[in-house]
């Protein structure tokens, strides 16, 4: 049976430490969810990707997963709406 | 009539139509409303504002919406007080405090903002208002969605206070608590406010409803006599009500109703969530976001929305951040109360606090006049200082016994 491809848009907030790695790169390699990059933004203490993604709704429950694994926080473009 | 343009991306300056949107497209850059200035130049003049009703309605030409307001009509024009005590305690010679604690309807500066937000939401003809929040934005919502004839939806961790839920709950608002951390409800809320047709104030309607606290620095600037301070020190939570005092007095002096500029806009947060004070403090471009651990609630978002261009905003104008702890917060809220008569909630204390640090540090000169402002009200966030009040002496019914008090 054929998936539905969805879209989501989502910031990715990288540790310091983190920015050296190619974790975007690896989440495809894992997870196969498409992504395009819309945004960047790296300095030594925090990195601020903006990220598109696309893929099933299980493949993108992985991909999130796999950020957070890695150490990356994942958010809606929002960020915190709780005020 | 309309002075509004459309909305622009704040990033990448692409325009969009007067819609309910809040994010570019292109760029995910946050949306912000576009107004036509030189018509507003025109015809918003300091007779003109001053002939109207005292609310924050009174510049409705610099607010985005089309017709009249119709929620909230009675919000704003909260006092501006020159402190006598405060500021001796202080070493000031002209400090002044902004009220808002005592804002209608429901008591905080939000009722400004969800005042815009709904009466815009109306104009779009949304039948349900919602948002997400902890506290006094909850309050705003359910109130003044139900003087207004509108549903609403507030969204709360599921393990909030009982108390905090009331003061929602009792305007007939429908609240749903959700299980999960922080994380989960703002990502929750994100998929919701995308999915059902509802005017989410602080997503959807976002660019209209931070416009709202512009009015809280343009009546600063009416009740100074048409001028700004040296100094304005205000509580950061998203960081969207500091980028908009830089906004308020840059079009101020655009449309020739002040002269004067040179306000250093100060920023003020808790220590246990400081992560725009830090970035200040420390000189960077970006803000590492934190997990929140402070009594002040209403300013706990540790990844604020706001953030970078609250940075931005007060290294523009000269201005810097500070944080204070918990029991810094407290001193100030009871400092305020005991001097001024004006009790504040935590974010008040953290204002305050931040304040008195500033001068301190002499970034704030003694000679220097200086606008506190105080966002919300302290019977909110009574539990912050119950137990660093001194108890009611208890007597029996005897004139004895209270003459020994006396002694």
């Amino acid at each position: 049976m054929k998936q539905n491809i969805i879209r989501r848009k989502v910031y990715l907030t990288f540790p310091g430490q983190k920015t050296k790695e190619a974790i975007i790169c690896d989440m495809y390699e894992k997870c196969r969810v498409r992504f395009n990059i819309r945004s960047a933004s790296v300095d030594e203490h925090v990195g601020l990707i903006a990220l598109e993604l696309e893929g099933t709704e299980k493949q993108m429950g992985k991909a999130f997963a796999y950020f957070r694994k890695r150490g990356v926080k994942v958010e809606p473009i929002e960020i915190n709406v709780i005020e | 009539m309309t002075f509004v343009k459309g909305l622009k991306c704040r990033e990448c300056a692409r325009d969009y139509p007067k819609d309910p949107l809040h994010v570019c497209e292109y760029c995910f850059g946050p949306l912000e409303v576009d107004y036509r200035y030189p018509q507003i130049k025109k015809r918003l003049t300091r007779k003109r504002i001053e002939s109207r009703e005292p609310t924050m309605w009174r510049y409705r030409e610099l607010l985005p919406i089309d017709g009249k307001p119709t929620v909230g009509e009675e919000v704003g024009f909260t006092p501006l007080i020159r402190t006598k005590g405060l500021a001796r305690a202080l070493g000031l010679k002209e400090l002044y405090i902004k009220n808002d604690a005592v804002n209608f309807p429901t008591l905080s500066f939000k009722d400004r903002v969800v005042a815009v937000a709904l009466t815009k939401a109306l104009e779009f003809g949304f039948k349900v208002a919602a948002c997400a929040s902890t506290g006094n934005l909850a309050n705003s919502v359910a109130a003044n969605a139900a003087a207004a004839g509108m549903k609403s939806f507030v969204f709360i961790p599921h393990d909030l206070e009982s108390g905090k839920v009331l003061g929602t709950l009792v305007f007939g608002a429908r609240v749903v608590g959700i299980r999960g951390t922080y994380d989960d409800v703002n990502r929750l809320c994100s998929e919701i406010a995308a999915k059902y047709r509802w005017a989410f104030v602080n997503i959807n309607i976002r660019p209209y409803y931070a416009e709202g606290s512009k009015t809280l620095f343009y009546e600063t600037m009416e009740q100074l006599g048409w001028s700004v301070p040296d100094h304005l020190v205000i509580p950061m939570a998203s960081g969207s009500l500091l980028t908009k005092a830089a906004k308020a007095i840059h079009e101020f002096r655009q449309m020739g109703l002040i002269t004067r500029t040179g306000c250093r806009i100060h920023g003020a947060q808790a220590t246990g969530c400081s992560p725009i004070a830090t970035a200040v403090k420390g000189g960077w471009e970006l803000f590492k976001p934190v997990r929140p651990q402070t009594i002040a609630k209403s300013l706990a978002i540790g990844n604020p929305a706001d953030g970078f261009y609250a940075i931005r905003a007060m290294r523009e104008s000269g201005g810097w951040a500070e944080d204070v702890s918990d029991k810094e917060i407290v001193e100030a809220m009871r400092l305020l109360a005991e001097t001024e008569g004006i009790f504040t909630e935590t974010a008040g204390g953290v204002t305050l606090g931040v304040a008195k640090k500033l001068v301190e540090q002499g970034r704030i000169g003694q000679d220097e006049s200086v606008v506190v402002c105080i966002t919300g009200n302290g019977l909110k966030t009574q539990e912050a200082v119950v137990d660093h009040l001194a108890k009611p002496d208890i007597i029996d019914a005897k004139l004895e016994e209270f003459d020994e008090l006396m002694k």
